[in-house]
């Protein structure tokens, strides 16, 4: 049985951060393939597409679209980072770089999940 | 494992493989990428953050009727299905070696964009689909 890594570094932040960012893209674009098929339902009008929308307003479903942010905002920054690296020389940094993306990716994902947060408790009780 | 095997370099015009390197696809991740984070940001913040939050046919009407909002989805869809195509690729290349399931798993991709796009233009466009 072959290993799933045939080249493997040694676990260090870079290494990490690269595995995550594949992942993640991975998990997004499974996600987009979903959010068309549910949007698409505007088609079928007014009504269907409210039913549809309460339905995924329910508290899982909540609570998994605050998980969805976190993912968005991890792949963005750690993808920001990677351009830092690509186009001006970041590569010396690259470490700190991480660390920076993440306060900032911390700081929208607050700002972002507060919001669907609320909505969650208030639709728990 | 045969190392001489799996990095020989097929000639077959058949396969997908490294051929002229891949510089374009490289360049285009970064640019749509770009351009992503910041419609992103417009997209979840115009749907989740302004008014109620909530997604309901009344809120998509009010903003989906316009023709700029429409261009903007357009264009945000092409870039993200582009952008998330071309990272399965990236990823699958690595992983999947043999020419055969190489051409095949690039055909799916190609072939799953174009459905999508499809699904999402029409969507898009012809709403409210009076």
């Amino acid at each position: 049985m072959k290993p799933i890594f045939e080249t493997r570094y040694k676990w260090k932040l870079g290494m990490a951060a690269w595995v995550l960012h594949r992942l993640s893209g991975l998990a997004l674009i499974a996600y987009l393939c979903l959010h068309i098929f549910v949007i698409h339902n505007l088609a079928y009008g007014e009504q269907h597409f409210n039913a549809v929308m309460k339905f995924l307003g329910s508290p899982p479903f909540k609570l998994m679209e605050i998980g969805l942010l976190g993912v968005i905002l991890y792949h963005a920054f750690n993808g920001l980072r990677v351009i830092a690296i690509d186009f001006w020389g970041g590569t010396k940094i690259q470490k700190a770089l991480f660390w920076v993306m993440m306060a900032a990716a911390g700081i929208l994902f607050v700002f972002g999940a507060t919001p669907i947060a609320r909505h969650l408790l208030e639709a728990m009780n | 494992m045969n190392i001489e095997k799996e990095t020989q370099h097929t000639q077959s015009m058949w396969v997908k493989n490294t051929g002229r390197g891949g510089a374009l696809t490289w360049l285009l991740q970064r640019v749509t990428g770009l351009f992503i984070v910041l419609m992103i940001l417009l997209h979840f913040w115009i749907n989740h953050l302004v008014g109620t939050g909530e997604v309901t046919y009344e809120t998509v009407f009010r903003r989906l009727s316009h023709p700029l909002w429409k261009c903007f989805d357009m264009a945000f869809l092409t870039f993200a299905l582009y952008h998330g195509l071309a990272g399965v690729w990236v990823v699958a290349a690595d992983y999947v070696k043999r020419d055969g399931w190489r051409t095949f798993v690039y055909i799916a991709i190609v072939f799953a964009g174009i459905v999508l796009f499809c699904l999402g233009t029409i969507t898009i466009v012809r709403f409210p689909f009076i």
